[in-house]
């Protein structure tokens, strides 16, 4: 090893070799310079894991919380979010968008305004009528039920509803509701459905929010045929404006693709302020290891002054000093880097399988409108590779910037002179 | 004396600003320094040795007066123009040997070569010269695991193996013992003849200044003597 590490050396130009050997000249420095930036670059790593991952969850969480990745939806229901509005060819639109290789799901939906009614107990509700198929696998909501089952393709007047609008009008599995809503005359009309199912968000009002018929009972509900919009889930959601322009040019008739970002922007922004705090801290901590690695290096310059003025005097220009501190530099941050994967990796690695529980279990919170997952798993992936390379190499390099100025501005005479 | 003139300084002159004192290093000299001459720079301390040798050497620059080194006109050279001159055609001996501890005695050697530029052949042309100076053996050893003589004569290889038109030495006997100190002299005179390179150092040494073909006296930033034997 010790040999392969020799002949290793020999290849090198002498300057390379030098500037690796100075690291040697004191070891105690070194791995000090060394640590600092492995501590700091490993708790910015972990930090932007941490945020990845969160902000991945809740972009996760808006999107299968009903909007999806990328809506798509009548031109002007972004203005007016008229429930009465409705797609031109949404089966072709729809049929499209189930072969697109990028997405995960596609599933119609129409939402109608309505009231639910059980002997004296009234409450108004957003019905919405859904492809029970499909629905499940993009509202999160309706995966796991307190009580009853989910919808079926084949049922008729079924209704799934959420567990406070359940305990509101004091209703169980097998019920019977009134449902009554404005048709497009603007006539009320009122039908039966039974309570086939009911999902407990642990939230009331997210429960409030559930109340699904099939899309077929909707239709004829509302008295309106086709569906107000297509919800998609997209299998990698950085995709998403791309994915958004490429059905906008797709589409025809009026009809339009919004992202979840347009459709909520308080999400949106929720999701950018996450990432200019985590950015905010990554910067407070990379400036902190840089700070003690650039002492560190100008105490090595200072040490050195004798040498570094001898070289300058055998005609070494300021280019070449300049390049041999910052050889240095980069050699301590390949260290850097090799230690911060070593230390961060592991430990990214491992929130971002097994995560941190922020919730016991049984209880729920939510933010924005969003159930919030009681494990917060980080983000681990080839991006912790390079941005460990990346930190580490700019916190040694920006570093050495002061240290390599100072050495090549010695006055070679005045510093031989003086020492 | 038809030899080239290698260094002419007329009515030179150097002068060091400590807080608000000026101290006078060099007041107004006039010299000349020809190619083959091997010559010793001599006087008391604080006479302007070491300040006339870093003026010919382009480390420092001029208060007044005239310095032409190989043709070069001092005072117009930049910092990098001097960086270069430095490079390509002079040597440097220092006092105290002065070698980069880290490297081993024919990397500190190939060191200058590297940043001449030369490619693959400097670990040859460094290990020559070492050879000549009887130092094959100690190529691969650091300068901790030298002799004080034997780092002066590395040290000595650095500053020759460009074959540097001048070598200017600063007191490089000044830390050898006395074998060691008529061992570099020689080494040093042999270099002079055989390649013909211009030696100016400056000693107290006076079995160095034996040696000298020519001894220049300094005292007090001025010529006070010039002995050509």
């Amino acid at each position: 090893m010790r040999r392969d590490f020799t002949r290793l050396m020999g290849r090198l130009s002498v300057t390379t070799r030098y500037a690796v050997r100075n690291l040697t000249r004191n070891y105690r420095r070194t791995l000090l310079s060394v640590a600092g930036i492995t501590i700091g670059c490993s708790i910015a790593l972990i930090n932007i894991g941490m945020t990845r991952g969160k902000i991945e969850m809740f972009i996760r969480n808006v999107a299968e919380g009903g909007i999806g990745h990328v809506r798509v939806v009548p031109e002007n229901w972004i203005v007016s979010h008229d429930s009465g509005l409705r797609l031109h060819e949404w089966r072709k639109i729809l049929g499209e968008l189930r072969k697109d290789p990028g997405v995960a799901v596609a599933t119609p939906r129409v939402r109608i305004q309505g009231m639910l009614a059980m002997g004296t107990r009234v409450c108004g509700v957003l019905i919405t009528g859904v492809d029970p198929l499909t629905e499940p696998k993009a509202l999160r909501y309706v995966r796991t039920l307190e009580s009853g089952r989910y919808l079926k393709p084949d049922d008729s007047h079924a209704m799934v509803i959420g567990k406070s609008t359940a305990e509101r009008l004091r209703m169980g599995i097998g019920d019977a509701v009134v449902v009554t809503v404005v048709d497009t005359t603007g006539a009320t009309k009122s039908d039966m459905f039974d309570v086939v199912g009911i999902v407990n968000l642990g939230n009331k009002q997210l429960d409030s929010m559930v109340c699904q018929v099939t899309l077929r009972d909707a239709e004829k509900l509302s008295g309106l045929p086709g569906v107000g919009e297509i919800s998609v889930i997209l299998k990698d959601p950085g995709d998403v404006n791309l994915f958004r322009d490429r059905v906008r040019a797709s589409l025809s008739g009026g009809d339009t693709a919004w992202t979840w970002a347009q459709i909520s922007p308080q999400s949106e922004q929720a999701v950018r302020i996450n990432y200019i705090f985590s950015r905010i801290i990554t910067v407070i901590l990379v400036l902190v290891a840089l700070l003690g690695v650039a002492s560190s290096q100008l105490t090595a310059v200072l040490e050195r002054k004798r040498e570094l003025a001898m070289l300058s005097a055998l005609g070494m220009g300021r280019v070449s000093i300049f390049r041999l501190v910052f050889s240095e530099a980069l050699t301590l941050g390949t260290l850097s880097g090799l230690a911060t994967m070593a230390l961060a990796g592991p430990i990214t690695y491992y929130l971002a399988r097994v995560g941190i529980r922020i919730l016991d279990s049984g209880k729920s919170l939510t933010a924005l409108g969003t159930v919030v997952d009681p494990v917060m798993h980080g983000d681990f992936g080839s991006w912790f590779f390079v941005y460990a390379a990346i930190l580490s190499y700019l916190a040694t390099v920006v570093a050495s910037l002061y240290p390599a100025w100072y050495a090549v501005r010695l006055d070679p005479a005045e510093t031989l002179r003086m020492s | 004396m038809n030899d080239p003139v290698l260094v002419s300084a007329r009515k030179l002159q150097k002068t060091f600003a400590i807080g608000n004192l000026e101290v006078h290093a060099l007041r107004g000299i006039d010299f000349e320094l020809r190619q083959g001459e091997f010559a010793a720079l001599v006087g008391p301390s604080g006479s302007g040795k070491s300040t006339l040798l870093n003026l010919i050497g382009a480390l420092d620059s001029i208060s007044g007066g005239e310095l032409l080194v190989l043709g070069q006109d001092i005072l117009k050279l930049s910092k990098e123009e001097r960086a270069r001159l430095r490079l390509s055609s002079l040597g440097f001996v220092f006092q105290a040997f002065n070698l980069v501890p880290v490297l081993t005695a024919v990397e500190n050697v190939e060191f200058v070569l590297e940043l001449q530029g030369v490619g693959a052949e400097k670990r040859e042309r460094a290990m020559e010269i070492l050879s000549e100076l009887g130092l094959a053996d100690l190529a691969d050893r650091r300068p901790s695991e030298l002799s004080g003589g034997q780092q002066q004569r590395v040290a000595v290889a650095r500053a020759v193996v460009s074959r540097p038109r001048l070598v200017l030495a600063d007191e490089p006997t000044a830390n050898l013992d006395g074998p060691n100190a008529e061992s570099l002299m020689e080494l040093m005179l042999n270099l002079n003849k055989r390649h013909a390179m211009t030696f100016l150092f400056a000693t107290h040494d006076p079995r160095m200044m034996n040696h000298a073909g020519r001894v220049v006296t300094l005292t007090d930033g001025v010529i006070t003597g010039n002995l050509v034997r």
